[in-house]
């Protein structure tokens, strides 16, 4: 099914709404999952759960740290745990959504769902649904 | 007498038989394995319950990234191996997928429970003890400091504790909107105040009754913590690290255990198998109070989906914790690295801080 981008929004706000319990209008693009609509870890498995039954599509975890790593063409992406200089410009590029100010050095690889806006799940559900869509034509 | 089915899972089939690679491949409802029957378990109140424990196939990652699937499979679990069970009980990581039992409870002709209530209040209870235990001793803060805040666990446990009248301090870095309106509202329900703490290796630095509880554990394993400091780790994954629950100096007690009944007996021991032992034992005379609560429900013959979902509401929490001392179970003891907590250490740590 083809969804408008502000129907794919209006699902993903509503994902958003029931698993977090905020109001609608705390839901925008740029607002950041755990330091503004105050989610935690386990939450964000069932915003996953939600948006996946809303557009039945399969969010793979760890989808967005997997880009950055594959982009690095095999080169290192993080030591004891803090990301490298390398994987830090390809996690700018996959999330372009996310002030770079924000991805820096120092970053650890724990702290990358603090990151995460409504947009970057908005964003990965269209690209979701682009690739289904590609691959049945 | 009702028939109970708890469902749990994680590295538990590991123990079963199956091995790593199958665990990892996928959801093979094939591999679903019986922990253990509960023949025949009696109360303290004189009523029973019967029931089973099933282990599902996989590793946590695997459920945690397929939850789609790991409903299905809870599903095909409580319909084969739950015939005649009544009432279906969560443990584990089965109590986190599919919007912690929500999912399945929407799809199942039978009430589905985490037993999230019962564990918060075990957790209480335990905590309630200590500060009981402790709060003479000089210099010992009276505060509980509770960390995992905005985790379900943690904010539950907060409430419970605000209610029963003990000061409470809340860690979090930032105070999101939505973690500050929960806070506010239970200061509005109780009139107590919980203390705002920004700075968790300060806030430690103070030492005192320290609660980890919050989703993915870990919290405190990289912390410093005060000699003399007494955690209650609610958290599965525990928060605090193996070297910290050994360290002398520092207390580290189980949060989330219940006594069985004295009623429980014999046919209890009996279920005891090699594999429950292995997989989900704490012994013959305490047990997960998540497994507690589908028993107490059962005895009481509540067929309700009794905890379900993020919210833990801390009147239930009363409630549940009510009907389980009726039927004999209870924090009746404290627990620490899976031993009884002997009376003698707690007085001196009481005193001491050793």
């Amino acid at each position: 099914m083809a969804y408008t981008e502000e129907e794919i929004f209006d699902k993903v706000r509503d994902a958003f709404v029931e698993a977090l319990g905020v109001d609608e209008d705390e839901v925008v693009m740029k607002a950041k999952v755990i330091d503004d609509l105050g989610a935690e870890s386990l939450d964000f498995l069932d915003i996953v759960f939600r948006i996946e039954r809303a557009f039945d599509v399969k969010i793979p975890r760890g989808d967005l740290e997997r880009q950055a790593q594959d982009a690095l063409d095999g080169e290192v992406y993080e030591v004891d745990g803090v990301l490298t200089e390398h994987a830090l410009e390809k996690l700018k590029a996959v999330m372009s959504e996310v002030d770079p100010s924000e991805i820096v050095h120092g970053l650890r690889t724990k702290d990358i769902p603090r990151l995460f806006l409504v947009e970057t799940f908005y964003r990965m559900v269209v690209k979701l649904l682009r690739d289904q869509a590609a691959a049945e034509e | 007498m009702l028939r109970i089915f708890g469902l749990r899972a994680g590295l538990l089939p590991l123990a079963l038989g199956s091995s790593r690679r199958q665990l990892s491949e996928g959801l093979h409802p094939s591999n679903i394995r019986i922990i253990t029957e509960l023949p025949r378990i009696v109360g303290d109140a004189g009523a029973e319950c019967s029931g089973r424990i099933v282990g599902l196939p996989s590793l946590p990652e695997v459920l945690l990234a397929h939850q789609e699937e790991a409903v299905r499979l809870m599903r095909t679990a409580a319909m084969q191996y739950g015939v005649g069970c009544e009432l279906v009980g969560l443990g584990a990581v089965c109590a986190i997928v599919g919007l912690r039992g929500e999912a399945l409870a929407a799809g199942l002709p039978k009430p589905v429970t985490t037993g999230n209530s019962l564990t918060c209040w075990a957790s209480a209870e335990t905590v309630c003890k200590l500060h009981a235990a402790l709060s003479a001793r000089p210099g010992f803060p009276e505060r509980v400091l509770i960390v995992g805040f905005p985790g379900t666990m943690a904010e539950a446990l907060c409430e419970v504790l605000l209610r029963r009248g003990l000061p409470v301090e809340a860690y979090h870095p930032s105070f999101p909107k939505r973690l500050e309106r929960a806070l506010l509202a239970m200061e509005k329900a109780t009139g107590a105040t919980i203390a705002r703490r920004t700075d968790l290796p300060e806030a430690l630095a103070e030492g005192g009754l320290v609660v980890g509880a919050s989703s993915l554990g870990g919290e405190l394993a990289a912390m410093k913590l005060r000699s003399g400091t007494v955690v209650v780790d609610v958290a599965q994954p525990l928060d605090t690290s193996e070297a910290q629950r050994r360290r002398p100096g520092l207390l580290v007690v189980e949060g989330e255990l219940v006594a069985m009944p004295q009623a429980a007996g014999a046919q209890w021991r009996g279920a005891l198998t090699s594999a429950y032992n292995t997989v989900v034992g704490q012994g013959a005379h305490r047990v997960f109070a998540c497994l507690a609560e589908p028993m107490v429900l059962s005895m009481e013959g509540r067929r309700e989906s009794f905890s379900l979902g993020k919210r833990i509401d801390p009147a239930r929490v009363e409630e549940i914790g009510a009907l389980a001392t009726t039927h004999g179970f209870g924090v009746r003891e404290l627990y620490t690295g899976r031993r009884r907590l002997d009376e003698g250490r707690l007085a001196a740590f009481g005193t001491t801080g050793r």
